[in-house]
């Protein structure tokens, strides 16, 4: 007849190994399907020979030089190194401009003002808009003829005549403000997060004699940090991944001062006349390792992992 | 309240919206695509025996928007008409254009399939398609009947490869000179392009604009810029000879192509001022407006743009059209580019293949050609061609224009492809130094580094 | 002495409150009330008010696009990936959440991935699966895409709300004898509700905005959505700038309004549910 006890407590342990299995699978299946194909490709291919030569058939570049597409990619291609710095500034920006900007207005729209619903709503417009037609609002605004930032420059500095996105500097800031300070959608979560914290901390600090700036310092930054860190992965990763802004803005020009690693992947592989898939692979390869770090490093800050 | 009355308003206005969205969906739109699939369901149930092959191609606009895309579906549907007792000919227009039907193929290549006959638009798919084995070499069919040769003309030798085939052949043709505003040169006391000799003449009249305080040309990092590269690397033997060997170049360190750089910073884009350079790009159509606006003197673009000078601002009188002088006395240069068109699937059967090649042969005709020409859609590839002829014929003022031009690019006495179809990607990596050069940031010496260090790159 | 200082601090924090209220109304206003002004204009651009008013712009879209097949298109699609990617994904946050189980960090890892993938490395890919599966130019297959496209901003947003609820609520349920599955549905997802919407407007969001994609796999005029539809638009209106500026006016703007209609409901959901730990 056996042990029953024993018997039970297998039973148990396969039902939930079952339930564990089945809410899994949905997720890592289409995991599966959409992204692990291309990512063993990407991998791979990016230590061939794989051009508009060979496009069906990428050639395994051999052992004594496997690593030859990083190495180029370092060594002589300007392009990818104008790519990575702009992306890794981009990345800092987020961090230093779009993240601190958020996190002011998630404050100051958390005490509820006058307007605060409002402003909330008209903050995420930005978001809502596609940036396929934030690319399109921006080209024109920083267009000479029609746009109105060399209308503007002229006000203030007569005859300066700025055309934003024939500067390779300018451009890069043109680029920038296209996206940076639009932090609409993490406003959203931060506010979530704020409204989420118990209501009687606050009571009870006021009680202590806290003003609503210390509590700000003192109670809702520190009960924050978690989904600043969530945040911040997001608007880093999109500051890492930037690529429709410049398509429809800058095209990587003047001078490919714009060039961001995305734009790169693109431009060496599918844009290029060459089709050289192999190294915009390996450019591939090299942005997720640098997302993934910066996770890392994000989550370290933040300690959004679990024990906390 | 207040809240609320907003959103009953936001409500009414998006109902509105909605309402009239419903409005226009009632409307019969029928597009000549529509019309081709429908005629060819209706034939498909009678003969479902005859060969079907899929033409696509990027004429997707509506003719308001660009009246030349009508045409050309009308000039595609006219051939479906006739042959539809031998072959079902299905005509789709791709919404994304050319640059869409070139991005279809890369990835269908990649997915193993293609086209039955596509039109490229000058998006440059044979080489790819080519080693991948999926596409038609036309060269026999065009050797064994001299009127489809004569018929593509240029193309024919542009797009001959090294194999020793040709895998694409165009309708039409990217005729390029440049366009001058009469007046202006007038106001300014200047030296017209039909009076000039050599590039010293350009200098000197870029010059007497200058100093009339007409802005001679408004540029932009590209295509604008390029075609006057283009232009004037055709003015000696030696420029020519470099510009020629532009595919396989190895390093720009050659004395004339720094001195045709030295050009275009000294005597071109330093000429102009910051507001008339563009930052280039598809949308980046200053150039064009202003010339049409009657403040630029000259608009470096191609035959086509004839159709810019209907009731323009500068007066359509005014407008002319030249080609580019060289260094040597009286001698002339026009840029024809045929690039990559039509181009033929490997996986159709015989029949379908006939059919295909059928439809190449009838888009080359020279009944065709004339069409393109007086439509003033744009310049045909057959050197057979007669502009004189055609002069005569053409009644409106902008296709008078057109003829003109295509003349004087025909009968140029040194012909040579655009800066694309000779650089490939050199040429975006080119075309991103003009700024520096403009500002004076760069020197020739810097670019040529930093080109030859993009060669280097690239391999 | 007292009581004006703390007077003066209330006034400065209130004014240090508008102008940040301001400057975020200002920032995120100004270019689309720019566009919407200068979609009146004859000659698109610069600062000053139309003079003469036009609409020609907005008569070509309504009598040449059907521009409510696109915003139908839209949301299907959106909607439908919306829902199915946030079912699935929370149920695998859950798990990852609640659970102990080998390869736990495998499945993180494996979802963060796809964070930095660049959209443009697995195009390829993707295009030769949807073709071999015959999904190509269909809406079921773009709809299958963005259920994975926005897998770990999704997962990271779920578990992080999956961690904050204590562990007490499901003991309790099943004691009651809930199962793990009734467990979820019946207790963890009402009480994760905030959570889910967060997540459900960001998946929304970017589903909504998708550009990429949807102009590679998307073929056929009638089936696009409107982000495609508006990349469309630097080619085929370029020469029409008044028609162009119409254009992104009459895409976003009716988003714009359902945005701010829906997220009422949202964000109720958001602020009614605090969690208490």
């Amino acid at each position: 007849m056996g042990n029953p006890k024993k018997n039970s407590r297998n039973k148990l342990f396969t039902k939930k190994n079952g339930f564990i299995f089945a809410f899994l699978l949905p997720a890592v299946l289409v995991w599966a399907i959409i992204y692990a194909y291309p990512l063993f490709n990407i991998f791979f291919t990016s230590f061939t020979k794989w051009n508009y030569k060979n496009f069906l058939n990428p050639e395994f570049l051999g052992i004594s030089n496997i690593f030859d597409n990083y190495i180029k990619l370092f060594t002589v291609d300007r392009n990818f190194q104008m790519a990575f710095v702009n992306s890794m500034k981009w990345v800092v920006l987020t961090m230093c401009i779009q993240m601190p900007f958020t996190v002011i207005v998630a404050l100051v729209l958390s005490k509820k003002p006058l307007g605060w619903k409002f402003t909330r709503n008209v903050f995420i417009i930005p978001n809502i808009i596609s940036t396929a037609a934030i690319g399109l609002i921006f080209l024109n605004i920083y267009s000479p003829s029609r746009g109105i930032v060399t209308e503007i420059c002229n006000m203030i500095w007569p005859g300066s005549d700025i055309s934003v996105l024939a500067n390779p500097t300018y451009s890069f800031w043109g680029v920038t403000f296209a996206f940076i300070l639009f932090g609409g959608s993490s406003c959203l979560l931060l506010l979530t997060q704020i409204f989420s914290i118990d209501p009687a901390i606050y009571e009870a600090a006021r009680v202590d004699g806290a003003n609503e700036r210390q509590m700000d310092f003192l109670i809702r930054l520190p009960l924050m940090r978690p989904m600043i860190g969530t945040v911040s992965v997001m608007a880093a990763n999109y500051g890492l991944l930037l690529y429709n802004e410049i398509a429809l803005i800058s095209q990587g020009g003047p001078d490919n001062a714009t060039y961001s690693l995305s734009y790169y992947v693109y431009k060496t592989g599918l844009g290029s006349t060459k089709l050289n898939f192999a190294r915009a692979n390996a450019a591939g390869v090299i942005q997720i390792i640098l997302g993934l770090v910066l996770v890392g490093i994000i989550n370290k800050a933040f300690r959004t992992a679990e024990e906390d | 309240m207040k809240k609320k009355l907003i959103s009953l308003f936001l409500c009414a206005s998006l109902a509105a919206s909605m309402l009239v969205g419903c409005g226009s969906t009632e409307e019969p739109v029928t597009t000549e695509v529509e019309e081709a699939t429908e005629e060819v369901a209706t034939t498909e149930e009678v003969a479902s025996e005859l060969p079907t092959i899929t033409f696509t191609h990027g004429y997707y606009h509506d003719e308001s928007e660009w009246p030349a895309a009508a045409e050309m579906r009308a000039i595609y549907q006219e051939f479906a008409d006739a042959h539809a007792d031998e072959f079902n000919f299905v005509v789709v227009a791709d919404e994304s254009g050319a640059e869409g039907i070139y991005n279809t193929a890369l990835n269908d290549l990649g997915a193993g399939s293609f086209y039955d006959i596509a039109d490229f638009g000058g998006w440059n798919i044979t080489p790819v398609a080519a080693a991948a084995g999926a596409i038609v070499d036309l060269k026999p069919y065009l050797d064994e009947d001299a009127a489809f040769k004569a018929g593509v003309g240029v193309c024919y030798d542009q797009n001959l490869t090294e194999d020793g085939a040709i895998y694409s052949v165009r309708e039409q043709i990217e005729g390029v000179g440049f366009w001058y505003n009469e007046a202006l040169f007038a106001q300014a006391g200047a030296k017209v392009p039909s009076e000039w000799s050599t590039w010293a003449d350009f200098d000197a009249a870029v010059d007497a604009l200058v100093a009339a305080g007409i802005t001679p040309f408004g540029l932009n990092a590209g295509w604008p810029t390029n075609i006057l590269l283009a232009g004037y690397s055709q003015r000696s033997e030696a420029s020519r000879a470099f510009y020629e060997g532009g595919a396989t170049v190895e390093s720009f360190d050659d004395e004339t192509f720094k001195a045709s750089m030295e050009f275009m910073q000294k005597n071109v884009l330093q000429k102009i001022d910051a507001a008339n350079f563009g930052p280039g790009g598809d949308s980046d159509e200053a150039y064009r407006s202003e010339f049409f606006a009657g403040n630029t003197a000259m608009l470096f673009n191609g035959v086509w743009d004839a159709g810019g000078s209907v009731g323009c601002e500068a007066g359509a009188e005014n407008i002319k059209p030249a080609v580019f002088p060289t260094d040597e006395a009286g001698k002339t240069a026009a840029l024809l580019s045929g690039g990559c068109g039509f181009v033929v699937g490997s996986h159709l059967d015989e029949a379908q293949t006939a059919a295909a090649i059928e439809f190449i042969k009838y888009m080359t005709s020279p009944e065709i050609a004339a069409r393109i020409i007086e439509k003033g859609i744009g310049m045909a590839p057959s050197t057979e061609v007669d502009y004189d002829a055609l002069a005569s014929v053409v009644t409106t003022d902008d296709a008078k224009l057109l003829v003109e031009a295509c003349r004087l690019c025909q009968n140029a006495d040194y012909q040579a492809l655009g800066l694309g179809n000779t650089f490939g990607d050199a040429e975006g990596e080119i075309q991103a130094k003009y700024a520096g050069l403009k500002d004076g940031s760069k020197t020739v010496e810097d670019v040529v580094a930093e080109l030859n260090d993009f060669l280097a790159a690239a391999e | 002495m007292v009581e004006k200082k703390k007077k003066l601090g209330e006034f400065l924090s209130s004014l240090y409150g508008k102008i940040v209220m301001l400057i975020v109304i200002f920032i995120s206003l100004y270019p689309i009330v720019w566009v919407f002004l200068s979609s009146f204009k004859k000659n698109p651009g610069g600062l000053s008010l139309p003079t003469e008013w036009i609409f020609d712009g907005y008569i070509t879209i309504f009598t040449k696009l059907n521009i409510l097949t696109y915003f139908k298109n839209s949301f299907i699609i959106t909607i439908t990936s919306t829902i199915i990617s946030v079912l699935i994904v929370s149920m695998a946050a859950y798990v990852s959440a609640r659970m102990e189980f080998r390869l736990k960090g495998l499945v993180t890892m494996m979802f963060s991935t796809t964070l930095f993938i660049p959209a443009i490395s697995i195009s390829l890919p993707i295009y030769q699966l949807l073709g071999n599966l015959g999904l190509k130019d269909t809406h079921l297959g773009i709809i299958f895409i963005y259920s994975g496209l926005g897998i770990a901003t999704t997962y990271f947003i779920l578990r992080s709300y999956f961690l904050s609820i204590p562990k007490e609520m499901e003991e309790a349920a099943r004691i009651d004898g809930c199962g793990y599955a009734g467990s979820f549905f019946r207790i963890i997802v009402p009480i994760a509700k905030p959570g889910i919407s967060t997540a459900a407007i960001m998946a929304f969001l970017n589903n909504w905005n998708e550009f990429y994609f949807a102009s590679i796999l998307l073929k056929s005029k009638e089936k696009m959505t409107l982000p495609a539809l508006l990349g469309q638009f630097t080619t085929a209106y370029s020469k029409n700038l008044n028609g162009m500026f119409s254009a992104i006016i009459v895409t976003v703007v009716p988003t714009i309004i359902i945005f701010c209609l829906l997220s009422e409901t949202f964000v109720k959901s958001l602020t009614a549910g605090a969690v208490k730990g």
